[in-house]
């Protein structure tokens, strides 16, 4: 693919990105093919830029945290913002290896 | 009295000479936002009873006190944008999905403000995530501007712009990404600051952005807002991206300082070809104003607009599609119902969850870190900003402050984008600078449009950590306006 | 191993949990065990608005294991999301460094079957944080978030490997070395220590590199040995059959032996790497590097060494006693106290090493070398040697003089007795003698192991030995 000749979105992209956001299909496809193209639109001016040589910025020192163990809250704390939960453990339908 | 329309400072001086309680205070505007809410939708959740109680436990503080001097914020009240996290008091970030979330712990900023003596007294409506510029994109309705409630009120926080500018409290906190605290400022005529990137803690601020997300005060006036600055900036160890080092605090030295031989830089080409004429306008009699006070105006160039608007749409979708991936209703949230598999309950939890603009934000931002296009898009945005933020230094060099306007336009009408989501991304063109390159920037009303009742709003970007200069030439303009007898020309 | 005219290419990939007392982003406890979702706070559970920190001691255990492993240190390395959905996983992605590790190019040294020594290359070393536990049940998975956030290293070697004694020796090594900088106590059976091995297979002489697979999750050293010869096994056998290798994940199954494709999908998952904006780039210095080097302890392989040249032990011995720091801790210090010190060494493997670690009491170093001194002066036998350490070890206080004193356990040199012990069981077993005087000479061995039982085990092996033969 030329990098500058403007990106086309299908259905089927679409569909394989949803796949990997964990989202549904649309039943409007078309309105969010034509959105995605829209704000991809939007980033075509980045295809212009040519990234030679990487800008590194000076930087401080990380900051770390020392290693001491802090009991946060109680697991029932936890668990009453879960949905379900069980035993003490959160509960989902069975999940496939 | 009519306390409603008082500033933060005017109302922090009541308290400290007790001539008013907070229990008052808040019971004014808790009466307040009861009567006019309902047309604004400015609110998410009023947290009335806890609001009553905390006003009572600090009006026992204040008592027991009777000669000590108060902190500014003690007892007043103010609004927490439904991104920041509450202990105790629904969190829903305008989703379906939070919904229901009762965090158990509060965002670094909200803690602070209530070692101080704040009373939270509800939270605001904003578009989902912060995703939006205009509080449209909420699963719990719209606000409307109160200048002209046919128009938006700005976002993401429009929400706490609309609750500060109609008097429903004095003061309200905010975020900001790519504009979400300065342009609702802009746009409902109130002052709203985004201080720089790490200025203040991200912890509890439920992230849109990583790495252009800040938290800022939205009040009536300059020197209320730096009074809220202080106390919720400073470095917390919770935040590795937080700034090292204490902040310094500006209020008291705002009113002193002289921006006599202040060097400002103004874009004037890119202010002629991307805003309309009452902004231009409103832009040239605040140069007036500072060229008055002894300024020098330069005349700058900043980074080409369309690239930068596109750096930051690639930077902010793909930081917020992993951020969004925690949101799946397993741990915390809406989980959808029946599913049978795991899949099916990510799936269906999230799309029941999120909103449109969230969805679109969410698949462009999976998109642009794919691995077929992560060095096309999302890599060279990173190389972008790099060089924006050197640009800028360069810039600062020349200048000590750089003024824009906030928007291209005045606040347009509910619904003007709704067919063609995408067409609005332009509108962020003057904010999303300061964003990408960290540095502290500052919103605030210059005039008012005679024909519609509008204000209009400017910009004020100041170097990386310098917020006092930033306040110092906003508090300066501010009292100009207020003394000037000129006005704006915005004839129809 | 060569089958078929083919030979295995491996690699492995372990993840160790560190020994650290908090997690790597957040302060929860790393205890094992534990009430489920007791050890969680916002951050490890991936809450709204939670942050992450990161941990000190963690950059600290994984300089250390790397300078162990003789790798070079990246002074400015940065995190990436590994971005993935899975419930074990509560942010959507895993914090792990993918651009650039905190570690790279280190090697360690393992023996062949030949004796051999191979060198095997360690690509890199970077930290990264460990998920939740799955537990399946009908119908339904539970979740467990308290090893969510444990700290990791994971360490990949260099797809140098070719038989599974390889994989073996590496791991025990790894192991070894790990284990002895005290950065991690590595339980495969506990899951402190994981393995994934990645096998292709190519024809022997041929130096390319084919489509692998990976084998995902091995907990011991033995099912890793066992998967790798199964799996290469089956790509040999698939490929000669026409068949083609696929890249894929597959597990193994220790009941069968066998290895099973985990995924449907082929090819690679696109796990959308990119550098955390919550954490600044790791930096480390040079103080802090120089500083953990200075620290580090004897490595298994100087030991060993040091072992055979000072102490003249045998190859074998030098690593059975080099595996396990406190093998090492407690024959360092007794060594010392002894100038017999094969006498010592032998008595160590014989009688102290198989107790080490089982959380028995065992007698003291200094004690165990004035047993040696005994034994070796002649004063006791082996046998009483044996006697002694228990009865040491039962008795504090008390020195091993001391006991052969009080018990009268005292070596029986004196011909006399000797034959006085004889003469008894010679009368208590008749037919021994008899069938020793018909021809069976073995049946010398009972009338001396009665003689030796009725001197409660005290006699002089060799003039028992001698005096019997004269007697009978």
């Amino acid at each position: 693919m030329k990098e500058k000749e403007p990106l086309k979105i299908d259905k089927d992209m679409i569909e394989e990105l949803c796949e990997f956001s964990m989202l549904m299909p649309p039943e409007a496809d078309d309105e969010l093919v034509r959105d995605i193209e829209g704000l991809l639109n939007i980033l075509s001016p980045l295809d212009s830029v040519s990234t030679a040589e990487a800008i590194t910025e000076c930087e401080e020192d990380t900051v770390m945290r020392e290693d001491i163990a802090l009991p946060y809250c109680e697991a029932e704390s936890f668990l009453s913002s879960a949905p379900e939960h069980t035993d003490g453990y959160i509960r989902v339908p069975r999940t496939v290896e | 009295m009519e306390y409603t329309s008082m500033t933060l400072k005017e109302l922090s001086q009541l308290i400290h000479k007790r001539e008013i309680s907070s229990l008052e205070l808040t019971e004014n505007y808790i009466k307040k936002i009861k009567e006019k809410d309902h047309e604004l939708g400015a609110f998410i959740t009023v947290s009335e009873e806890s609001a009553i109680k905390t006003a009572s436990w600090i009006d026992e503080d204040i008592l027991s006190s009777s000669s000590e001097k108060l902190h500014p914020l003690v007892g007043i009240p103010v609004a927490i944008k439904d991104n920041l996290c509450t202990e105790g008091i629904k969190t829903t970030c305008a989703s379906r999905l939070l919904q229901n979330f009762v965090p158990p712990y509060s965002a670094e900023a909200v803690m602070k403000l209530k070692k101080h003596g704040a009373v939270i007294i509800g939270k605001t409506n904003m578009d989902e995530f912060g995703m939006g510029s205009s509080c449209e994109n909420s699963a719990f309705g719209i606000t409307k501007n109160p200048l002209d409630t046919a128009r938006v009120p700005g976002g993401s926080s429009g929400g706490s712009a609309a609750a500060v500018a109609s008097g429903l409290v004095p003061y309200a906190l905010g975020s900001d990404t790519g504009g979400s605290i300065r342009q609702p400022a802009s746009y409902c005529g109130v002052v709203g600051m985004k201080p720089s990137y790490g200025r203040v803690s991200r912890y509890g601020l439920i992230a849109f952005a990583s790495s252009l997300d800040t938290v800022g005060p939205i009040t009536r006036d300059v020197i209320s807002n730096a009074a809220v600055y202080d106390a919720i900036a400073g470095h917390d160890p919770k935040d590795s991206t937080s700034m090292r080092g204490c902040a310094e605090t500006v209020v008291d030295k705002i009113e002193n300082g002289s921006v006599k031989g202040m060097r400002i830089g103004i874009p004037f080409s890119l202010i002629e070809s991307h805003t309309d004429k009452k902004i231009k306008n409103a832009v040239m009699s605040a140069i007036n104003l500072f060229s008055g006070m002894g300024c020098k105006i330069i005349d700058i160039e900043l980074p080409d607009p369309a690239l930068t608007l596109a750096a930051y749409y690639a930077i902010s979708s793909a930081e917020a599609s992993s951020n969004l991936a925690r949101y799946d209703g397993i741990r915390f949230g809406t989980r959808a119902e029946d599913c049978l598999s795991i899949d099916e309950l990510y799936k269906k939890s999230r799309s029941i969850g999120f909103g449109d603009e969230v969805k679109r934000r969410i698949l462009l931002g999976t998109f642009l870190l794919s691995r077929e296009m992560s060095d096309r898009y999302y890599k060279k945005a990173l190389f972008t900003r790099e060089a924006i933020k050197q640009d800028f230094d360069k810039l600062f060099s020349a200048c000590d402050v750089i003024i824009t306007p906030v928007s291209p336009g005045l606040p347009y009408h509910i619904g003007k984008y709704k067919t063609e989501p995408s067409a609005r991304y332009s509108e962020d063109i003057f904010t999303v600078y300061a964003s990408l390159a960290g540095l502290p920037a500052i919103s605030m009303p210059v005039c008012k449009d005679a024909s519609t009742g509008l204000q209009i709003g400017i910009e004020i970007i100041g170097r990386f950590r310098e917020e006092l200069t930033v306040y110092q030439s906003a508090y300066a303009l501010e009292n100009e306006i207020k003394n000037s007898e000129r006005r704006c020309e915005n004839d129809i | 191993m060569i089958y078929k005219g083919y030979e295995a290419v491996i690699g492995l990939e372990v993840h160790c949990e560190l020994s650290t007392a908090s997690k790597i982003f957040c302060s929860c406890s790393t205890a094992y065990g534990g009430e489920a979702n007791s050890h969680t706070c916002p951050v490890c559970t991936g809450m709204p608005g939670a942050l992450p920190t990161l941990n000190r001691k963690v950059v600290e255990y994984a300089i250390t294991a790397g300078l162990a492993l003789n790798c070079t240190v990246n002074k400015s390395s940065g995190h990436d999301r590994k971005n993935y959905f899975y419930p074990d996983l509560p942010k959507g992605y895993q914090i792990s460094q993918y651009d650039i590790p905190l570690l790279y190019d280190g090697h360690l040294n393992i023996t062949d079957e030949d004796g051999q020594l191979l060198n095997i290359g360690i690509e890199r070393i970077h930290i990264e944080e460990d998920a939740g536990k799955l537990i399946h049940r009908d119908g339904e998975t539970l979740i467990d978030f308290n090893r969510a956030g444990v700290p990791l290293i994971e360490i990949v070697s260099r797809p140098c490997m070719h038989t599974a004694e390889e994989v073996k020796s590496y791991l025990r090594k790894l192991r070894t070395i790990l284990v002895s900088t005290g950065v991690s106590d590595c339980k495969m059976n506990e899951g402190s220590m994981r393995a994934d091995i990645n096998v292709s297979v190519r024809e022997v002489g041929d130096t390319s590199f084919t489509t692998r697979t990976e084998i995902k999750n091995l907990n011991s050293i033995n099912h890793a040995g066992r998967a790798v010869e199964y799996e290469f096994k089956r790509q040999v056998d698939t490929i000669l059959a026409g068949g083609e290798i696929v890249r894929e994940t597959r597990r193994y199954d220790e009941n069968s032996g066998k290895t099973f494709s985990m995924r449907s999908k082929e090819g690679q998952r696109d796990y959308r790497f990119f550098a955390d904006p919550d954490l600044p780039r790791l930096t480390v210095s040079d103080e802090l590097i120089c500083s953990l080097a200075a620290t580090l302890p004897e490595l298994p392989d100087a030991k060993i060494a040091r072992y055979c040249s000072e102490y003249s032990l045998s190859q074998d011995d030098a690593e059975l006693i080099a595996e396990s720091p406190a093998a090492s801790e407690y024959y360092n210090t007794a060594v010392t106290l002894t100038q017999n010190k094969k006498t010592l060494t032998n008595l160590f493997i014989g009688e102290i090493l198989p107790k080490l670690g089982e959380n028995e009491p065992i007698v003291s170093p200094s004690h165990l070398a004035e047993i040696t001194d005994l034994l070796s002066a002649g004063e006791i036998n082996n046998g009483t040697a044996k006697l002694l350490i228990s009865r040491c070890t039962a008795e504090d206080g008390m020195s091993p003089a001391e006991i052969v004193t009080r018990d009268n356990l005292g070596m029986i040199r004196d011909k006399e007795k000797i034959r006085e012990l004889l003469d008894t069981a010679v009368k208590e077993l008749p037919k021994a003698v008899s069938d020793y005087k018909n021809g069976k000479k073995a049946a010398i061995k009972s009338i001396i192991g009665r003689a030796m039982a009725i001197s409660k085990g005290r006699a002089d092996p060799v003039i028992l030995n001698d005096e019997a033969e004269k007697i009978l």
